[in-house]
């Protein structure tokens, strides 16, 4: 696995002095996220991931990402897996697995009305009233 | 109903104005949550099954005295408070807290009137605004008392005794206890029971917390899945809550990287929305500076938005414009003319767009006058500005006299604002140019948009065609959507591909010939006759009177009239 795409690992080993002990603690990942992560980083080594660039040249995740393994990767998990893994991306600093895993939710999104991304993402309502009151802000682009 | 409650006043209003209202644990929250109640004989309080962390009322603070932690489940006895007991006592507990997080004296606690259709639960910590809001849900608990009126309470129901109990702490010796040693301490109950009121539905279970916007995750990958989404994606997205609005109008969710994809498609974008999106560029280079100004942080979706907006509106041109020499570093314009069918051969003749070249290239100059740029063959120049060398109008025409060619006379043109037609309705200024050609006025031009949705503007009259972009040369117009390109299209009962133009494919059907005509009617847009809307027939009063040798054409608010007045007479002479 290479050591280098999570900077976090990185900078840990780097700062270690006992040349002997090669662990490095990742306590704020969960078990279960870790093994995804590991799993993410062990293959990244044998296929890298395609740059993921912005703005996407398709909406959909399936256009973006073209490698198989990534695609099953990350269509496997649920929803609460996948927010761990942004999480644990971010905080372990993989580049790669972070724009994966956003670009998975952000296509969760893409094309949802606001009650779908609310159902998806857990949100309680808003009002009526702030909701109107949204929609009067945005009618330029909602008014066809 | 919600309500919105400022911790610092204790105001309560029915505006909701909240930043997350999401549950999650959270000591600080915990401190910052204060609860208003404006009815005495409401019920509204926290319901959980599950005294561990379901939320913030059930839980209790950490910095909470062990000996206050403990009070027994209360009988009918004397400690049993009333109503207005219970609520006193509540109203002591907020004041005191409060005034020691703030010197400002609490409003009155009051029970809220909760909506017992709402079964969410939510508690939000506090916002840069101080806001928070706390539907309650409506719940049942008796004292074991001899009243059997509801008695509102923050507990749940005991399981045990059906009829709870007094969940209040004794005014005379808790609290005084209690409230020297936390001042903190908003309020406090003990779960003797874990069971709900069979009255509710097990659903009221709080929810777990929202993944997005609840501190779930750091800002930077929210705003890195943000800058993934499309603009219509991020606009719903500040649908959801305040939360996610704020981030989803903010320049770093990838509103820069939309504003450069949609005006590369864009001959024009007007001078604010740059300037916005210059400011946003800005305030990447100096952040602590520019934070202090408002908007900032979305100058870059505003400049979006004032772009889209523009182009609907604004439907005139200013001398900004029109005009090529805005300042002598600056070149604005370079209009594309070509003349009309409806001109007539004297004209198209010799114009270069019908000989399949590219158009003409004309400019607007401030002083009123018309001259041309690159001109094709050989011409004089008259001027120079910004490099660019300008010329008369049609200078390169070459007249035959007697078998020799010869260099017609110099034609002027010039051109003015007018307020109004004759042959056209009222508009807002910048809507009508006259334009006079070797000193006579001509139909007038008359401003729009593109119709191709490029946000570029053409000038139109009975005769001929303006436009601020580069015009299709007539024979790619007429033969694909682009130079070098031909325009296909698949047969409907295969996958065949075959040109738009082909109309001898016997496998189409008329629905094949409909989308053909639909792809045709698109490209020819500005070759067509059909596809001009200012026609001999719309300005037919200027187009009779230029041709009857007129050199001025009336102009203003009377003209039509004085027109028509002028006719009716020449016709009953006649």
């Amino acid at each position: 696995m290479h050591p280098k795409l999570s900077q976090l690992v990185f900078d840990a080993s780097e700062n270690k002095e006992d040349e002997e002990c090669s662990d490095v603690p990742i306590l704020k990942v969960e078990s279960e996220c870790l093994e995804k992560v590991v799993e993410f980083l062990k293959h990244y080594e044998q296929e890298p991931l395609k740059e993921i660039k912005s703005p996407l040249e398709d909406n959909t995740f399936e256009g973006v990402v073209k490698q198989e393994w990534y695609r099953n990767f990350v269509q496997e998990v649920d929803s609460p897996m996948l927010f761990d893994l942004v999480t644990a991306a971010n905080f372990m600093a993989i580049q790669p697995l972070l724009d994966l895993a956003c670009l998975k939710v952000s296509c969760l999104l893409m094309g949802k009305s606001s009650e779908e991304i609310r159902i998806i993402l857990n949100i309680p309502q808003m009002t009526p009233q702030e909701e109107e009151h949204a929609r009067r802000e945005h009618r330029w682009i909602f008014d066809d | 109903m919600v309500f919105n409650i400022n911790p610092r006043t204790m105001s309560a209003t029915n505006n909701i104005n909240i930043d997350s209202v999401s549950l999650f644990d959270d000591d600080d929250s915990l401190n910052k949550i204060c609860f208003d109640f404006d009815d005495p004989k409401g019920k509204s309080w926290c319901t959980s099954s599950d005294n561990s962390s379901c939320c913030s009322l059930c839980r209790l603070p950490n910095d909470v005295d062990e000996d206050a932690r403990d009070f027994e489940h209360g009988d009918d006895d004397a400690d049993s408070l009333s109503d207005l007991e219970a609520l006193e006592t509540l109203n002591d507990l907020v004041s005191f807290s409060t005034s020691a997080a703030a010197p400002r004296q609490a409003a009155p606690l009051s029970m809220a009137q909760a909506n017992p259709n709402n079964n969410t639960f939510a508690a939000s910590m506090m916002s840069t605004s101080d806001q928070v809001s706390l539907p309650l849900k409506r719940q049942a608990c008796y004292c074991s008392s001899s009243s059997a009126m509801m008695m509102p309470s923050l507990f749940n129901t005991c399981a045990e005794c059906q009829s709870t109990s007094p969940t209040l702490p004794n005014r005379s010796t808790y609290f005084t206890q209690f409230a020297s040693k936390n001042s903190s301490f908003l309020t406090r109950h003990h779960h003797s029971c874990t069971q709900l009121s069979p009255a509710f539905p097990p659903s009221s279970v709080p929810a777990p917390p929202d993944f997005l916007t609840a501190g779930f995750l750091p800002e930077d990958p929210v705003y890195s899945i943000l800058t993934f989404l499309d603009v219509r994606s991020l606009t719903t997205l500040r649908l959801v809550n305040t939360k996610l609005r704020s981030m989803a109008s903010d320049n770093n969710a990838g509103w820069k990287h939309h504003c450069a994809a949609l005006w590369s498609r864009k001959v024009r974008v007007c001078d604010d929305a740059r300037r916005l999106f210059d400011q946003a560029n800005a305030a990447e280079d100096d952040a602590a500076g520019r934070r202090a100004s408002n908007g900032w942080r979305s100058s870059a979706m505003e400049a979006y938005k004032t772009s889209i907006l523009e182009a609907e509106s604004v439907n005139e041109i200013t001398e900004d414009d029109l005009c090529f020499d805005l300042a002598t570093d600056r070149s604005g314009v370079k209009w594309s003319f070509r003349f009309k069918e409806s001109a007539g051969l004297d004209w198209t003749s010799w114009d270069p767009w019908w000989k399949n070249g590219p158009a003409r290239k004309l400019v607007f100059l401030r002083d009123g006058s018309i001259l041309q740029a690159h001109p094709p063959g050989r011409s004089t120049i008259v001027t120079t500005h910004n490099g660019t060398p300008l010329y008369d109008v049609f200078s390169e025409r070459l007249v035959q006299r007697n078998g020799v060619d010869i260099i017609p006379p110099r034609i002027e043109m010039r051109w003015r604002f007018v307020e109004s037609s004759m042959d056209l309705p009222s508009r807002p200024d910048g809507a009508y140019v006259r334009i006079t050609v070797g000193g006579r006025d001509v139909p007038t031009y008359v401003v729009r948009r593109s119709p191709n949705g490029n946000w570029g503007f053409i000038m139109e009259s009975c005769w001929g065609l303006y436009a601020s972009f580069e015009l299709a040369s007539r024979e790619d117009a007429t033969s694909s959507l682009g130079v070098g390109r031909r325009a296909l299209r698949r047969t409907r009962n295969g996958s065949r591909w075959v040109n738009v133009d082909d109309e001898n494919n016997v496998e189409d059907t008329e629905e094949d010939n409909i989308g053909r005509r639909n792809v045709r009617r698109r490209v020819n847009l500005f070759v067509e006759e059909s596809a001009m809307t200012v026609t001999g027939v719309s300005q037919w009063r200027e187009a009779l009177l230029y041709n009857i040798g007129a050199v001025t054409l009336p102009e203003g608010n009377h003209a039509s009239s004085q027109f028509d007045a002028a006719w009716q007479n020449a016709l009953l002479l006649r």
